[in-house]
């Protein structure tokens, strides 16, 4: 395990109580079907949300880019990653400069 | 960017507010139907929201303003997160903006009402421990969370990696009484560094994007979080024929290489000289069309040797790589 989880009181930000590390297991890289989740994005920055309305906590996915896509969560996991649509059909995208 | 869903215009229907590099917060407004097309989000008097620093759709370039800064003066901070909660408990949204340098929270007060907000176009840095937050190591996104579970929302926020190449995830307890806002000091809840390279993705490593939910469902908050990964596949170990192709390959590529910077400095000398003779935009665009198409060949061959060369040295001594992917934090 080379990615090691410290709490590193010296470069913690301004304030930090430096010494209240809460501790998770290791990481799992999350699959989205076949593919790596967030493997085509710069920045995949992740937030759960029920994108169908069937009960599920999905998983949306913004970037560096500002366009939007989304996996939908089953029991059996995540499925594809797939553009978020808007109302009108096309994706939805933030602006970026 | 990060991402919030919630419901910013108290129409029933949430929202999906974020922020992106150019520096403002974003509304794509939601509806019976799905999200409409993002908007930018103004404050009471029809300016953007902001920090400081952004890109101007107009002027085609970056831009600093002080007219939401606290002090008036305008600074090198970028706002490119957003988040809404009520911080003042008075019944409708205020919003916070992150920003990438220097990491520092910014609140902007609703003087509206619920269904129509009016933002004051004045921020306020956001204490947490009775100090303005930083954090060198550069804000990636806030997230609001009732991580104690004692009926009011904390935030927590990651970071892109700060010079000592760590990233982290930290936690600012809400310890406010009677429905307003009041941080704790940052807790850590997630140190990353990769102190070596692991011959595969292991974890992330920089850029850390946090979502905060019981994703496993065992009744504790795990973390989802987005971000790079560094890594660097296992070199094999070579025979003295294999030592001696890699220097004959070493060689080779810094020749191509060279001969490659050869063409691109003929090419722009050429393009610089065409391009001073010109007198309009469009003699630029031709002189430029004309020489590109009297380089392209060249230009590319020298490119492609030089990248099949390398793809040849990588099989020997394999490079570093930053992936980006999404990991899951359960809990211990």
């Amino acid at each position: 395990m080379t990615h090691l989880l410290l709490a590193l009181a010296a470069l913690a930000p301004s304030g930090d109580a430096g010494d209240d590390l809460i501790l998770f297991k290791a990481p799992v890289q999350l699959m989205a079907g076949d593919a790596e989740l967030g493997r085509r994005k710069m920045y995949p920055s992740p937030a759960a949300f029920d994108v169908d309305g069937d009960g599920m906590q999905d998983l949306v996915l913004g970037g560096l880019s500002g366009r939007v896509t989304w996996s939908r969560r089953t029991a059996a996991g995540l499925g594809p990653e797939v553009p978020m649509e808007r109302t009108d059909g096309k994706q939805l995208s933030f602006n970026n400069w | 960017m990060g991402s919030q869903f919630v419901d910013l215009n108290a129409d029933g229907h949430l929202d999906y507010l974020s922020a992106t590099f150019d520096g403002s917060p974003h509304a794509s407004w939601g509806g019976a139907d799905g999200f409409a097309e993002p908007a930018r989000i103004e404050d009471a008097a029809g300016e953007r929201l902001l920090v400081s620093y952004y890109w101007d759709y107009d002027e085609d370039a970056h831009l600093t303003t002080g007219r939401s800064m606290p002090d008036g003066k305008p600074r090198n901070l970028r706002g490119i997160s957003a988040v809404a909660m009520d911080w003042d408990g008075d019944g409708d949204l205020d919003l916070l903006q992150g920003s990438y340098e220097k990491g520092h929270l910014y609140l902007q007060l609703n003087e509206g009402s619920p269904s129509e907000p009016r933002f004051t176009g004045k921020n306020v840095r956001v204490m947490a421990g009775g100090v303005p937050l930083e954090d060198e190591a550069k804000m990636t996104a806030p997230r609001l969370v009732d991580w104690d579970a004692d009926g009011d929302l904390d935030l927590v926020y990651g970071t892109f990696g700060g010079a000592d190449g760590g990233a982290g995830i930290y936690l600012l307890v809400n310890q406010g009484k009677g429905g307003a806002t009041s941080f704790a000091a940052p807790r850590t809840l997630l140190r990353v560094h990769g102190e070596s390279l692991p011959t595969s993705p292991t974890g992330p490593a920089e850029g850390l994007y946090p979502e905060v939910i019981d994703w496993d469902k065992d009744g504790d908050l795990d973390l989802i979080v987005g971000g790079y990964s560094r890594w660097r596949a296992e070199a094999p170990t070579l025979n003295d024929e294999e030592t001696a192709e890699l220097a004959r390959l070493r060689a080779a590529h810094e020749a191509a290489e060279a001969a490659a910077d050869e063409v691109s400095k003929a090419f722009n000398k050429k393009f610089n000289a065409e391009e001073a003779k010109a007198k309009t935009e469009e003699e630029k665009e031709a002189a430029f069309n004309r020489v590109y198409g009297e380089f392209v060949d060249r230009l590319d061959a020298t490119r492609k040797a030089c990248r099949e060369l390398q793809q040849k040295i990588d099989v020997f001594d394999p490079p570093t790589k930053r992936t980006p992917a999404v990991w899951f934090f359960e809990r211990a």
